[in-house]
């Protein structure tokens, strides 16, 4: 198989991941719950994954880290937290179901960013979403659907001027660009994808001053007889059993991360990408969105081929090539509707570091055939 | 430990942080449940020796820790 799926899970992990999550496995216990060395080892291991996560990101504070289960489960809670019906939330036309249907349920006042024909934010209008009640804006660091990644300084410095929570989704550019707790008041993040970690990782960046309230409660190991539970991070968004055992493998996905360096990495997905591009330009009936080459985004390209339906042209890769891709709407509503793009869906190649010129290769010859097949 | 002080946490994530950066720092630290009489709220504390108690103080007043000290 060649495996070009990546925004949805990166499935080549660097070396000792799927080692520190077995070893884990027979050897920890519950962290925090005891003293004892199995539960010590535990909550090491939860700690170590903090610092490793922290250090990537240049966060002093590791305990400003919670983990969750994944980047959908921590916008939910950050959503739940701080948003109530009475208030309005800006966000913008990228965002993933994971973002839009927290916000959705909450009933709030929603306005949103629009995007142009290659998937940058639109910010002329951006003062006239804002309203009295306006209390966070939501964006996406990078799309998961053209890679483009966002331009977050504007944002942040609106939010600043207006006293908006300023929220970032950063499911797709944790470990493939960087990211620093500098960018939001919050910062949501997932462990399978770029982080190299196992599914079932995820987490919240963010401080201890931004009034979260409680939405998930329950056992914590602190505070026994007290009938509610902590609101400073990272105890206000973990309770239950924390993931030590993915956590092992997360720590060991980011120490990669931490000794190739983001740059490096970066720099060779976005190859793969120049190749891939390169070798399907002169195609006339393949269309790409966004603007896959541009060295800041992420290493997606999504395409169609004439009108064929993207779950046809991904079946066909897969059936004849063996290539995994990712068709359809990618759980990106707002984005496939900016497009015109809802029945078709797009074919979303996203590439790894682990990916090779040969794999990419392979790609761009099976691609070639399908459209010149579409063509006859 | 002989001549130890009882560091008792509000949250064990911050037990675990403190107790990873002291030993990091070379600082002798054993882990023991918190005694019932001390209402710090997490069930684990690190001993320490009570002569490094000033240089620790240090460390844990800049990691902006909130603690609760008892003698053993």
């Amino acid at each position: 198989m060649i495996y070009f799926d990546n925004s949805a899970t990166t499935l080549m992990k660097p070396e000792g991941v799927a080692e520190a999550v077995s070893f884990a496995i027979l050897h920890y216990g519950n962290a925090g719950r005891s003293f004892h060395e199995a539960m010590l080892d535990a909550g090491r291991a939860v700690y170590l994954a903090r610092a490793e996560v922290a250090k990537l990101i240049g966060l002093d504070n590791p305990l400003h880290i919670a983990f969750t289960s994944s980047a959908t489960e921590s916008l939910n809670l950050v959503i739940e937290s701080l948003i109530r019906k009475e208030d309005a939330v800006i966000t913008t036309v990228l965002e993933h179901n994971s973002v839009l249907r927290p916000l959705y349920r909450t009933g709030c006042d929603l306005s949103f960013i629009n995007c142009d024909d290659k998937g940058y934010l639109d910010l002329s209008n951006l003062r006239d979403l804002l309203k009295p009640n306006t209390k966070c804006l939501i964006a996406t660091h990078g799309s998961n659907v053209t890679g483009v990644v966002t331009d977050w300084q504007p944002l942040k410095a609106f939010c600043q001027d207006h006293g908006l929570i300023f929220i970032l989704d950063a499911s797709q550019t944790m470990g493939g660009t960087p990211v620093s707790p500098d960018m939001a008041d919050v910062i949501c993040f997932t462990g399978h994808k770029g982080l190299f970690g196992p599914q079932g990782t995820g987490g919240i960046i963010a401080g201890d001053n931004l009034g979260f309230s409680v939405v998930k409660t329950g056992g914590t190991g602190i505070n026994t007889f007290d009938h509610s539970q902590g609101t400073v991070m990272p105890d206000v968004f973990e309770a239950g059993t924390p993931n030590s055992h993915g956590l092992a493998g997360l720590r060991k996905g980011v120490e990669f991360i931490n000794e190739i360096g983001i740059a490096k990495i970066h720099e060779k997905e976005m190859a793969l990408v120049g190749q891939f591009c390169e070798g399907l330009k002169d195609l006339p009936n393949l269309r790409f969105y966004g603007d896959p080459t541009f060295p800041n985004n992420l290493a997606i390209v999504s395409i169609n081929i004439a009108g064929k339906n993207s779950q046809e042209v991904a079946t066909a890769l897969w059936e004849h090539y063996e290539i995994a891709t990712r068709p359809g709407g990618h759980c990106a509503p707002l984005l496939h509707q900016r497009f015109g793009t809802m029945e078709q869906g797009m074919v979303r190649f996203s590439f790894s570091y682990f990916n090779t010129e040969e794999e990419i290769e392979v790609g761009i010859q099976a691609l070639s055939a399908i459209a010149q097949e579409a063509e006859a | 430990m002989k001549g130890s002080l009882f560091i008792s946490f509000f949250s064990t994530s911050a037990a675990i942080r403190a107790e990873q950066t002291l030993l990091s720092q070379g600082y002798d630290v054993v882990v023991r449940p918190t005694p019932p009489a001390i209402k710090a709220g997490c069930g684990i504390s690190l001993l320490v020796l009570k002569s490094d108690w000033e240089p620790i103080k240090q460390i844990l007043d800049q990691m902006n820790i909130e603690i609760l000290v008892n003698e053993k």
